[in-house]
């Protein structure tokens, strides 16, 4: 019934419980090891954004993305002039 | 694992110390005898704080012991064998008004780990434990009669519990305000690619480059504009420099002909001052000023003189005058004197006059005389009246006596006695007869005495008045004299001021002349010196005058009148035509401004264009992005719970032998149905659900395989458990094999349990210490601990 890269994720899992981690870090770690071949999530700090989602602060998140889309766009734009 | 708890003022403890050991401790005794408060004191000790404190139910101030006495602080110590295998020792202090006032972390051997920062020595604690209060709570502290919390749960509520567990329900949060976020960058994308659509729409962004080649046109004509006022400006300062050289010239002149009207003015002015001055001056024109000064100092000298003379005269008058005045003043008052001194003569006179008649020697003669008549009548009437005295005393002893008289005390006969008496009365009325008349004749005397004293006394006033009569007509003359003498000086000084003032008069004229011949040459003298200034002023001015002649005829030779009037035609032409430069110029830069704000603003469209562009696919990367992170949310949840429920399966699976040891249920799970589902496994292999379906023991055995399961997973290095009241819903063959369970099996997977519980029959579970707590409520007593077995006792019993 379980796939098999569940399964790895599972066995992933259950070597850092063996590390005696704290439940929200386990979490962390394997959100961070589910997101590692994404490229397109590595444009996040994850945690970070995971922090501001989980306290509520719905638009201080918001503002981080447009601020980092503004920056990425910039750089872009000052590219093509050049 | 606790090995130790020792609490001061702690709740109910007064000073209670508690040891454990390895297998199950039990606390029992009946409610609210103390037994909870010490799970309290270990929470407190290890994480400094206990989950009524963290739900805010009570303060920490509220442990400190309040009944019987309240006290100001309280005390708990905790020793405890951490997973590393060392042992330590925690102690906080808390204060009432303070808080936690003291916490410090030691060793065994009582070296100081951290102290006095409560957060600090908690962090330490933390690490070496791999868990913090929270999770304390959640996996390995069950709280009192929830031992079957996760049978007594909805089905439904069990999978949101059992993530709250596991602090997994984060990710779901997270993964909701992600779905939110999400659409908030989609209306963000929506809005920009409005604007974009609209941009496009924008036909004046294709004239951009004639809009750009106009500007260039414009610059180029701006330029040659600039250029030309460049050129013509030396021109304009040249012909405005010589426009100014004869502007000042021709002011010069005009300047120039005033001064020398106003010259001509005073020159004329002077003249007729000289002439009036002259005319008044007469031949005194002509004479040294020097000389005039000298005349002057002499009628000064003149005048001063005679005023002096005038004013001693004045004085002379002025004494003469006053000396007239007292005269007269003096002699008023003399006769006055003289009238006062003729009407007292004429008075004394009087007063002579009438004594010179009555004669004193007289009068005083008859008053001695009448004295003497009125003394000898008064002696006599004294004698007349003593004899009738005599008399009267005479007869009343004589009627009195018998036959002796009472005189000569010779026989007394009654005719003689009558005789006698007769002879005595006759004396007696001659005797009164005599004194009335003499009575009689002192008032006569009496009176005319007094007449002739009152007499007597006006004469002697009379001669004492009339005794300074001579000298007193003598003073008369004198005064007479007197005012003769004065009228004689009065005449004589009357005299001497007539004199004195007709010479005062004639002195006084003398002067008033010579101060107007000195007021005269005074002024001729100042005329003199006048004209003698108004002369050298009139040379002067003649002089300036002729000088301003000079400088005009100069200053007109270098001024033209027609070269002027040409400067002033060509600077007007210069100035037009920089003027109308000057326009074109302003003209061509406003039309720059507009068409540059024009390009400007077609060029921020088109930045624009390509910004929502290229944001709008950056957005879009976002989105998907971040959808691969609220997916990657949800798989960490779904992957968390599945390895939740395999570890907690396999650690239920090997405790279940040792804890169930019979062969009815082989084995235990925790299944995904809709929710989770515990279930036994029976003989013949089928799954059945516990609730509802086993029996009481069986229910126990397998919740408190559940509960050890979460604190194995949950704490895997902990190795400890805490039941308190664990037989809740419980029957007696249920509680009979919790008992077993707990002395024989669950030491086999947990090396430490501590049991509260107020069931004596779980007394039967101990293999640690057991202690029994009791206290007398209605008293408020403090708790009173009786360690009842420990497990060196428990060593030798089967």
């Amino acid at each position: 019934l379980i796939s098999p890269g569940l399964e790895e994720k599972i066995k992933f899992l259950r070597e850092l419980r063996e590390r005696r981690l704290p439940v929200e870090d386990m979490a962390m770690q394997l959100l961070e090891e589910n997101l590692r071949e994404s490229k397109q999530a590595q444009m996040f700090d994850v945690r970070m954004l995971y922090q501001l989602l989980v306290e509520d602060r719905v638009s201080e998140a918001r503002d981080k993305v447009f601020g980092m889309v503004n920056g990425l766009v910039d750089t872009e734009l000052k590219g093509r002039r050049r | 694992m606790i090995t130790k708890v020792k609490l001061l003022n702690w709740k109910s403890h007064k000073d209670t110390e508690l040891r454990f050991g390895d297998g199950t401790n039990v606390l029992v005794g009946i409610m609210g005898s103390g037994k909870t408060g010490v799970m309290d004191a270990i929470s407190y000790a290890l994480f400094g704080t206990l989950p009524a404190v963290r739900a805010r139910a009570i303060k920490l101030e509220d442990l400190i012991m309040s009944r019987p006495k309240q006290m100001d602080s309280a005390e708990v110590e905790v020793g405890f064998i951490a997973p590393d295998g060392n042992e330590f020792t925690v102690k906080r202090v808390i204060e009432r008004g303070v808080g936690t006032k003291l916490s410090e972390l030691r060793k065994a051997s009582g070296e100081l780990i951290e102290s006095p920062s409560s957060t600090r020595v908690t962090e330490e604690i933390e690490n070496m434990l791999k868990m913090n209060a929270e999770l304390f709570e959640r996996a390995v502290y069950s709280e009192q009669n929830r031992l079957d919390y996760f049978l007594v749960l909805a089905r439904g509520r069990r999978m949101q519990s059992i993530d709250e567990l596991l602090g997994i329900d984060k990710l779901e949060k997270a993964r909701k305000n992600m779905v939110t976020l999400i659409g908030n960058i989609r209306e963000r994308i929506d809005d920009k690619m409005a604007e974009k659509a609209q941009l496009e729409q924008d036909t004046t962004l294709a004239t951009l480059p004639t809009l750009e080649q106009d500007m260039k046109n414009l610059e180029l004509e701006r330029q040659g504009i600039q250029v030309k006022l460049q050129q013509l400006q030396p021109k304009l300062d040249e012909v405005q420099t010589q426009i100014n050289q004869m502007r000042e010239a021709e002011l010069k002149v005009t300047q120039l002909e005033k001064s020398l009207r106003e010259l001509d003015g005073t020159v004329n002015e002077l003249k007729r001052r000289l002439g009036q001055t002259r005319e008044k001056l007469g031949a005194a024109a002509s004479v040294d000023p020097s000389e005039i000064q000298r005349q002057v100092a002499s009628s000064q000298d003149e005048y001063m003189k005679l005023r002096s003379s005038a004013d001693q005269l004045n004085i002379l008058c002025t004494k003469h005058s006053s000396r007239v005045g007292e005269l007269k003043t003096k002699i008023e008052m003399l006769r006055s004197h003289i009238a006062e001194v003729d009407k007292e003569v004429v008075r004394k006179r009087a007063a002579r006059s009438e004594l010179e008649k009555a004669k004193l020697e007289d009068v005083t003669r008859l008053v001695e005389k009448l004295q003497l008549d009125v003394k000898e009548i008064c002696e006599e009437l004294a004698a007349c009246r003593t004899r009738l005295h005599d008399l009267e005393q005479s007869s009343e002893e004589l009627a009195a006596a018998g036959s002796v008289c009472p005189v000569c005390e010779s026989p007394l006969s009654e005719d003689k006695k009558q005789g006698l008496l007769q002879q005595r009365q006759e004396q007696r009325t001659a005797f009164t007869d005599r004194a009335a008349e003499l009575e009689e004749n002192l008032k006569k005397f009496e009176a005319e005495l007094k007449e002739k004293i009152q007499i007597q006394r006006r004469l002697e006033l009379l001669a004492k008045e009339v005794e300074d009569l001579p000298s007193l007509e003598e003073r008369g003359s004198q005064l007479k004299q007197d005012v003769q003498a004065g009228e004689s000086e009065l005449a004589r000084v009357q005299a001497e001021l007539e004199k004195a003032n007709s010479d005062f008069e004639r002195a006084r004229r003398e002067v008033d002349r010579t101060s107007e011949q000195l007021t005269a040459a005074r002024q001729t003298l100042q005329m003199r010196l006048d004209l003698e200034h108004v002369e050298r002023e009139l040379r002067q001015k003649q002089a300036e005058g002729l000088r301003a002649q000079q400088e005009l005829l100069r200053v007109k030779k270098g001024y033209d009148e027609a070269k002027a009037k040409a400067l002033a035609s060509e600077f007007l032409e210069l100035s037009r035509r920089q003027e109308r430069l000057r326009t074109e110029f302003a003209a061509k830069e406003q039309l720059m401004g507009v068409k540059r704000q024009l390009v400007e603003s077609i060029r921020e469209k088109r930045e624009a264009l390509a910004r929502s562009g290229v944001e709008i696919k950056y957005l879009e990367q976002v989105v998907q992005s971040l959808q691969v992170v609220q997916n990657a949310f949800a798989q960490t949840q779904t992957t968390m719970r599945l390895d939740f429920i395999e570890a907690v399966n396999g650690a239920m699976n090997e405790l279940w032998r040792d804890i169930y040891p019979y062969g009815d249920f082989t084995g235990i799970r925790l299944a995904v149905e809709d929710d989770y589902v515990l279930q036994l496994r029976n003989r013949t292999g089928g799954w059945v659900v516990v609730e509802g379906l086993t029996s009481g023991g069986e229910r126990t055995c397998a919740c408190l395989t559940l509960r050890i399961a979460f604190a194995i997973v949950l704490a895997p290095a902990l190795n400890w458990l805490v039941l308190d009241e664990p037989t809740h819903n419980l029957d007696a063959e249920g509680i009979q094999e919790l008992a077993v369970a707990l002395r024989e099996r669950i030491p086999e997977v947990v090396k430490q349990v501590l049991l509260i519980t107020h069931e004596e029959r779980l007394e039967a579970a101990v293999s640690g210490y057991l202690y029994r707590f009791t206290r007398n409520k209605e008293l408020d007593e403090p708790t009173k601990v009786e360690q009842v077995t420990a497990p060196e006792a428990l060593r030798g019993k089967p």
